[in-house]
């Protein structure tokens, strides 16, 4: 079957995000097209739409086109919440979250503390079901910045419609919030919702 | 007759949709010395509207300038919005405009200056109806086009408005719809009818002059505008600044027609993004937030209306009076909560 190909270069916000919104209403569920932006902005106001709306997506590029793979989720659009309505009491079924309150795991040498913390990362894709969200703060805050390890595995798991929220404040006070290149800085509130709503949180 | 000059082919993004994002603006006004007089009543730690300046018992000066590149294609409209907007600082700090100075930017050799004598009788159209005197100004030959005011307020020094003065308990009043910044996007894409985009650009017109004297006349100590970082990124700076913590009822916030439409077909402008990466950290959405409403709180306005501050008891005669001063759309949409520490600026039901 031939893809769907949708060519937004050469044009400027909002319109290739007009196009994607057309064609995720047109798309069956479950099936994918490629969007096609040629501009920084674009790509990332898309990729922003998206991920809020839990769409998953998979961007590569090459030269100045960002090609963008949509895959049209299979229920509607503005009912991404379905499930929390739908979760027996108890909330065992809610899907679970990962906690990273540090930048190692376990406590013993930084070292091993540093390669086991980036192992516990890069296998989280690997590993079904897929968690909810990932949470960061306190040190647990720099592995989401340009120079993380575990940068490639974090967008790769983002891009797979798992939400990745990085403490506000803790980015402030290591003043790297500049440098937090995955997720979406956030606060204790949405934080401890997000924690308090899990199936269950793990803390590696 | 020669086909009048379309001013919007000048520009990508107009009016307050053209500012420096928020970040950006924090970090580089950091670590410029700032000279502290106990006159200066108002300066820029607070991100308010405007620079107040006590010069005696009696008597503040309020000072505020404001420009930006076209947002419509018709100059003397374009003049008035812009002036409008420029005057607007001053009618949210409380004060009563008395003078502006034009600020152009203008390409004389690439556009006939006739468009200009257009945009300066527009913005002169502004500045005479808010009462204020147009004393001069400075010109600059640049392109794209831009045009704004210098403008000069005076305010008593016990009833000046700021925007960090919420107190836990009150109620806020928004006294425009929003919505600008999408309808302006929408209708560069040929999806807005003339009606609704006439409708959009006449509320940009409108000054919060009227809604200035409302304020005054009812006591509200707390208000702002709602300009370029969109109605959440005021809300944030007014929650942060008053040290509160400001809930919203998204479904209640006036919007102006066509503009969910638009936010629906996907048509959200790039400044959007901007405002929302900027109140990110600050603002909590809940759950069942609708994503187009979402968006549409943090559409870039030019030339928005007044949010203020009220005791709930004074909610329905403010209201009325906002609305029969000529801002028909004038509504409660959330009300100030005392600050505790895990809960954000602003939360958004």
């Amino acid at each position: 079957m031939k893809r769907i190909v949708i060519d937004a270069r050469g044009t400027v916000c909002p319109k290739p995000l007009i196009l994607t919104r057309k064609q995720l209403q047109e798309t069956p569920p479950a099936e994918t097209f490629v969007l096609l932006v040629d501009n920084d902005t674009s790509k990332e106001n898309v990729e922003r739409f998206l991920s809020d709306n839990r769409i998953m997506f998979q961007t590569s590029r090459q030269g100045d086109t960002s090609s963008i793979l949509i895959t049209k989720p299979l229920e509607e659009l503005d009912h991404p919440e379905a499930e929390d309505f739908c979760r027996p009491a108890g909330g065992l079924s809610g899907r679970h979250v990962y906690c990273f309150t540090g930048d190692q795991m376990g406590s013993g040498p930084a070292e091993l503390g540093q390669i086991l913390i980036q192992a516990c990362i890069n296998t989280i894709r690997e590993v079904e079901p897929r968690p909810a969200a990932l949470v960061f703060y306190n040190s647990g805050v720099r592995l989401t910045t340009d120079d993380s390890p575990v940068l490639q595995a974090l967008q790769a798991l983002e891009k797979s419609g798992v939400s990745i929220l990085v403490c506000g404040t803790c980015a402030n006070f290591f003043q790297i919030k500049e440098q937090v290149s995955v997720g979406s800085i956030s606060n204790m509130y949405t934080i401890l919702e997000t924690l308090s709503r899990a199936g269950h949180v793990i803390s590696p | 007759m020669k086909a009048p000059f379309d001013l919007l082919q000048t520009v990508e993004q107009g009016g307050c949709s053209a500012k420096l994002p928020a970040q950006l603006l924090d970090t580089l006004v950091k670590g410029i010395p700032v000279l502290n007089r106990k006159e200066l009543l108002v300066g820029s730690d607070t991100h308010d509207d405007a620079a107040v300046w006590k010069v005696d018992a009696d008597t503040a000066i309020i000072s505020t300038t404001d420009f930006f590149p076209p947002l419509c294609s018709d100059p003397f409209e374009f003049g008035q919005i812009a002036a409008a907007n420029a005057l607007s600082d001053v009618f949210a700090m409380g004060g009563t405009a008395i003078m502006a100075l034009n600020l152009v930017m203008f390409p004389s050799s690439k556009i006939d200056i006739a468009v200009l004598k257009e945009i300066l009788l527009g913005g002169a159209d502004k500045v005479a109806e808010a009462g204020a005197a147009l004393a001069g100004g400075h010109t600059i030959d640049d392109y794209p086009p831009k045009y704004g005011l210098a403008v000069t307020g005076t305010v008593h020094p016990d009833r000046i408005i700021t925007n960090r003065r919420a107190l836990p308990g009150e109620v806020l009043v928004l006294a425009k719809p929003i919505g600008t910044g999408t309808i302006i996007a929408g209708q560069r894409i040929g999806k807005v009818s003339a009606a609704h985009y006439q409708a959009a650009l006449d509320g940009m017109k409108v000054l919060n002059g009227k809604g200035a004297e409302v304020m005054q006349a009812h006591g509200i100590r707390c208000a702002t505008d709602i300009t370029g970082f969109g109605l959440l990124g005021h809300i944030c700076e007014m929650a942060v600044g008053s040290a509160v913590t400001i809930r919203i009822a998204g479904t209640a916030v006036p919007l102006l027609e066509r503009a969910y439409d638009l936010t629906d077909m996907g048509c959200i402008p790039g400044a959007s993004f901007r405002n929302l990466r900027y109140v990110d950290s600050l603002v909590h959405f809940s759950r069942g937030l609708d994503y187009n409403l979402k968006m549409l709180l943090v559409d870039a306005q030019t030339s928005g209306g007044l949010l203020l501050c009220c005791p709930p008891e004074q909610v329905g005669a403010i209201t009325c009076a906002l609305q029969s001063a000529g801002y028909p759309a004038s509504a409660a949409i959330g009300r100030v909560e005392q600050k505790t520490p895990q809960f954000p600026a602003v939360i958004v039901e």
